[in-house]
């Protein structure tokens, strides 16, 4: 059998076919192994989940749904699903009914650098940039509140210090039952 | 057995000159003669043999040389060391101190795996067992842990500003502060990803600080600027492995904690070690 006789050009072919091979190889397990990071299913609760009849929401009440993080605060203007996590860098606030804010009773205030939020959920104190962002709620068919955490309302209007906002301008974040 | 002359390597005849200066200090003769018998049995065998290649007597700088580059535990030395080189006002010591360090947070962390279970029901438990006092040693492991920890982020940080001050970092150096500052970045996350573990309510809400940055990072995190993923494909859920810190968060940082960034840092360090070797000292030899 005879060496058969191959050209500087088909040799350099051979090497750029066999350098991507290997090159094709490793960036493939190197996607897999990120892609297997993130899973087809998690162990969480659902982001859509219904909470009970508006009835259940007296006006002037802010009720933490537990396991779920929100509250629904049910106002005169409406039902806001308002999502705990604070906008400044995302731990957990609690409602204080009695403490005093802006707009009298009633603030939400975070444990981890003390960014305070009004009964609205609007920021007035600490380093929060934003007011609470707000699930979509909306009524089903059956007349119980629905809450979906994966239609994120972000009312990114900065309340000024000590002075109330425009209320209008909070309206599209009310739902109205 | 050789007939010929011993010829020992430096550091077997700095230990053989102390040896023999202790023992002939002791006793006359008899302990002497017995240490030179097992001396001559030591350098005979094959793993001393294998160990220490060169048998030429060391007669010039070139076997000495060859001497320390042969060996795998002297190469960790420098061939010839100048006297500044020695001096601490110049080095401070810091990179021996991170190293040692990084030693103390290894061993010392292999021993606390022995009865921490990074699950959700039993890892606080575990830390406080530890903490508390059911095991022996339990309390002074963890805070060595802890402190070690503490102290590897500021020793990295004073050597670094050691290298700096000193002009360690201009060329033919410069590889070695890209490494420098990777693996400043590696103790930092070491740090991080350790503050999860103890799982209280201090390292849940830290850890949710650090879950926030990820979610605001630029292109890759759903926050962040000119987010191109939703949230359960960014970088803050590949790092939690959820929407919110969890047992699969915990599982996460354990396995970074102690198996990927220990790796990838004790890879870094012996380069890192391999450069100043080749590099040489940045301190003036005159």
């Amino acid at each position: 059998m005879q060496d058969k006789e191959t050209s500087r050009r088909g040799f350099i072919g051979l090497l750029v076919i066999a350098y991507s091979s290997i090159a094709l190889y490793i960036g493939g397990a190197l996607v897999s192994f990120l892609r297997f990071l993130f899973p087809y299913a998690i162990y969480e609760p659902p982001q859509k989940f219904k909470v009970g009849k508006p009835e259940d929401y007296p006006v002037g009440t802010i009720t933490l749904i537990t396991g779920r993080g929100l509250w629904i605060g049910s106002y005169s203007e409406g039902f806001a699903g308002l999502i705990a996590k604070c906008t400044h860098l995302g731990c957990k606030p609690n409602w204080f009914p009695l403490k005093d804010g802006p707009l009298g009773q009633g603030i939400f205030e975070c444990p981890c650098h003390g960014s305070k939020y009004d009964k609205y959920a609007r920021n007035f104190a600490g380093p929060a940039p934003f007011p609470l962002r707000r699930a979509k709620l909306s009524l089903a068919p059956d007349g119980r509140l629905e809450v979906d955490k994966t239609e994120v309302l972000e009312p990114k209007v900065k309340m000024q210090d000590g002075v109330e906002i425009d209320e209008t301008k909070m309206e599209e974040f009310f739902l109205k039952v | 057995m050789r007939k010929n002359k011993i010829n020992l390597p430096d550091p077997l005849e700095v230990i053989n000159n102390i040896v023999v200066s202790i023992l002939s200090f002791l006793s006359k003769s008899k302990l002497g003669s017995s240490w030179k018998k097992f001396l001559e049995w030591l350098v005979d065998t094959e793993v001393y043999r294998g160990a220490y290649t060169v048998r030429s007597p060391l007669d010039s700088v070139g076997k000495r040389t060859t001497v320390m580059k042969d060996s795998l535990f002297l190469h960790f030395w420098p061939v010839k060391t100048h006297r500044n080189d020695l001096r601490i006002s110049y080095h401070l010591g810091m990179g021996l101190a991170t190293t040692w360090l990084f030693v103390i947070l290894t061993i010392t962390g292999v021993l606390l795996m022995f009865y921490y279970r990074p699950s959700v029901p039993q890892a606080y438990y575990d830390m406080v067992d530890i903490r508390e006092g059911v095991y022996p040693f339990g309390m002074f492991l963890r805070n060595m842990h802890r402190w070690a920890a503490h102290g590897m982020v500021l020793f990295t940080i004073i050597h670094m500003w050691r290298v700096f001050n000193t002009g360690s970092y201009k060329p033919p150096r410069q590889l070695n502060w890209i490494l420098g500052v990777i693996l400043l970045v590696l103790t930092l996350l070491l740090s991080f990803t350790g503050y999860l573990l103890p799982w209280d309510q201090l390292s849940l809400w830290a850890i949710t600080v650090g879950q926030q940055m990820g979610a605001n990072a630029p292109i890759l995190g759903h926050l962040g600027p000119f987010a191109q993923v939703t949230n359960l494909q960014d970088a803050a859920f590949g790092l939690v492995g959820g929407t919110e810190i969890g047992p699969a968060g915990l599982i996460r940082f354990y396995v970074l904690h102690v198996f990927f960034l220990p790796f990838v840092t004790t890879i870094l360090i012996a380069y890192h070690f391999w450069r100043v070797r080749k590099d040489g000292y940045s301190f003036p030899q005159t």
